[in-house]
């Protein structure tokens, strides 16, 4: 769970890399570099501590110490089964809980001005405790039955593999927040679960998370209080994206809720093609650490795909994964949590 | 959100994977980037095997190939990878490969994938009556890793590369799959750990390599340029690499040479390169003391469907190092 500076490792991490991947490709060895966890169940349940108890944890002061989360897991997923963007999925869309008009268009991360505003309240900060640190990502509150299921990547809530281990510790969304405020409260998780295929192999291509969280301190659900996208999987990838999130690397502080509007969808990552699970999606947003698990919307505010990784030698491009079957399964499991 | 250093990482790795996969290397193209050269250092070929010979290779279950030589001289081949079809190109005696990725259906009996513009392939695999295995070999180092079962495929397979410098059409080509053998991995498994529980008394400290790395990357492509000088050799390598919807495009380069090839001062404030084919031309590194570096020069490189692709100028953003960053020193039992 380290912060990374951008550029950090320019050159000489891709020089470095070859031999790292051709070991991952050769052998077909999938996210198997972290620690010797039991293999990851299909869910988990998080710690049963009350969303007062979790408010007084998450002081201003832990906020701001939380690190963006990086994960250790090498992924190079060669096994079976997937295609690519669209191709054999059958689309599905749910709809918003609120209409929400289309942005402008920017590739920038603009400072969202009200982050309690109806449509951008649905974004908002993950924080959460793993082996003593405090770690940081952003997610959306996302339409459901329960009116309690939170959106990130994947990367937020497990580690990834077969090895991996859960993140449940202290986790809460915190929807809405700006500078140390947390208008709607904390929303304590208590059920985690991702993608079977990042839990499988930490493919980047199924880095996709779901939290279905308790009732924060005023006893309101989440949905109740800051309504929820819609969501959608199975279309194609060619899609033009509003990327929300709270990236908190440098130039970002992570106290602001950021948006790059109206971004299209420019191709797959070359990578994607060789990890297992539907080709990713890459659009041009100058994202930073901190922003992993920030929704990507479409048609003003249907979730389709979520902030993954970055490369460190182009900041302005921003990789998300593709919400196909594996995120219609997930989003399904999350739903019937009551 | 993360940061993933994969940009070369992905290029170089998938062609030595491809090179370090079954035995289809003997007999594609594959194997051209990374042959073992008399002027590579001993040292340095030592470390690739040992990193492309992983102990967990029984992960992969399986890899068909195909090959075959075109009038033109360019020889193709085909192999699968879990979801993906590569179609690999080279030049007959070259030094570098053009590979075509796209994502279809891999099966011991059956590939399949469509390549866009490119082209198209969808073949089944017929094995030979006469069964040739071939046994793993000791310690399970190399192709003797799988086991071979060599047959033909048939089907259809159409492809023609940038500007139709490369075109194909088959119906019936010979080929393999090949599949790990299990008593190998075990093998080389109990060889590695063997060595890594050596007494760091008899460990010595190999000398540090100088790297000059120059690239670029915007969106979806990507560029990179790399020296390293280590043992008095250097061996350079340039790869390129691009998603064009769904094919994914990757080029590399690679070829040894004396420690001339690669000039550089003490400070490492200058280095000029001048690396043999498939490259062409010189690069110069120069580091000013306010820090500022330029990577200027004609220095391009050839790669089948992309002949002269330059090598420097302001995309590429030019690092020369010494040593191995972030890395534990090397050791090696002499």
């Amino acid at each position: 769970m380290m912060a990374e500076g951008p550029g950090a490792h320019r050159g000489l991490a891709a020089f470095a890399l070859p031999f790292i991947v051709a070991t991952a490709l050769a052998s077909g060895a999938v996210g198997a570099i972290t620690g010797t966890a039991a293999i990851a169940s299909s869910s988990v349940a998080t710690a049963s501590a009350s969303p007062s108890q979790l408010r007084q944890f998450w002081t201003p002061a832990r906020m701001k110490r939380a690190k963006p989360m990086e994960v250790q897991v090498s992924s190079g997923g060669l096994l079976p089964f997937a295609r690519p963007g669209g191709g054999g999925e059958t689309s599905h869309l749910i709809s918003e809980m609120a209409s929400s008009a289309g942005a402008e268009v920017s590739s920038t991360f603009d400072v969202v001005a009200d982050p309690t505003a109806t449509e951008a309240s649905r974004n908002g900060v993950i924080f959460f405790e793993d082996r003593g640190g405090l770690a940081r990502c952003s997610g959306t509150s996302v339409n459901a039955r329960n009116f309690s299921v939170v959106f990130t990547a994947a990367h937020c809530i497990h580690s990834g593999s077969r090895w991996g281990r859960w993140y449940r510790g202290r986790w809460v969304f915190v929807p809405g927040y700006r500078y140390g405020q947390l208008p709607f409260g904390v929303f304590p998780a208590k059920w985690l679960d991702t993608t079977q295929l990042w839990r499988r192999t930490g493919s980047e291509n199924g880095d996709v998370g779901a939290a279905v969280v308790m009732r924060n301190e005023r006893g309101e659900r989440l949905a109740d209080a800051v309504g929820g996208a819609g969501i959608a999987w199975g279309l194609k990838a060619d899609q033009v994206f509003d990327v929300h999130g709270y990236p908190a690397g440098p130039p970002f502080d992570g106290e602001t809720q950021r948006l790059c509007a109206g971004t299209p969808f420019l191709g797959h990552d070359v990578s994607s093609f060789i990890w297992d699970g539907p080709l990713n999606l890459a659009v041009d947003c100058n994202v930073t650490g901190g922003a992993s698990g920030g929704g990507w919307t479409i048609r003003g505010g249907v979730l389709n795909s979520v902030t993954n990784y970055g490369h460190p030698e182009d900041q302005a491009t921003d990789f998300g994964a593709y919400f196909g079957k594996e995120v219609a399964r997930l989003y399904g499991r999350a739903a019937r949590v009551r | 959100m993360r940061r993933r250093g994969t940009h070369l990482g992905l290029l170089v790795g998938a062609t030595l994977a491809l090179c370090a996969a079954p035995a289809a290397a003997a007999a594609t193209p594959f194997e051209v980037p990374l042959r073992p050269s008399e002027s590579v250092p001993t040292q340095l070929r030592a470390l690739v095997g040992e990193r492309i010979a992983p102990d967990n290779t029984t992960n992969l279950s399986f890899h068909p190939a195909l090959s075959l030589t075109t009038a033109n001289g360019y020889r193709i081949g085909v192999i699968g990878m879990g979801q993906a079809l590569v179609v690999g190109v080279t030049r007959k005696g070259g030094r570098s490969m053009t590979a075509y990725v796209a994502r279809g259906t891999v099966t011991p009996r059956r590939l399949q994938a469509s390549f866009g513009r490119y082209g198209r392939l969808a073949m089944r695999f017929r094995p030979s009556p006469n069964r040739t295995w071939q046994k793993p070999r000791r310690r399970c180092r190399g192709a003797g890793r799988f086991i071979d079962r060599r047959g033909v495929f048939v089907g259809s397979f159409r492809f023609r590369g940038e500007d139709s410098y490369v075109s194909v059409q088959a119906h019936r080509v010979p080929g393999q799959v090949s599949s790990v053998a299990p008593q190998c991995a075990k093998s080389g498994s109990s060889h590695r750990g063997q060595r890594a529980s050596r007494s760091p008394r008899s460990e010595l400290r190999l000398p540090e390599p100088t790297f000059l790395v120059a690239a670029w990357r915007e969106g979806v492509s990507a560029a990179s340029f790399g020296a390293i000088e280590w043992f008095g050799k250097t061996l350079f390598f340039a790869s390129v690499e691009r998603s064009e919807g769904g094919v994914a495009i990757l080029r590399i380069a690679f070829e040894a040479a004396s420690a001339r090839a690669f000039d550089l001062d003490d400070a490492l404030t200058f280095a000029r390169v001048s690396p043999p084919a498939p490259f062409k031309g010189n690069g110069t590194y120069r580091a000013a003391p306010d820090g500022t570096t330029t990577w200027t020069g004609a220095l391009a490189v050839n790669f089948p469907g992309a002949p002269r692709f330059p090598l420097t100028g302001p995309p590429f953003e030019p690092l020369l190092s010494a040593g191995f960053p972030g890395e534990e020193p090397l050791l090696f039992a002499p």
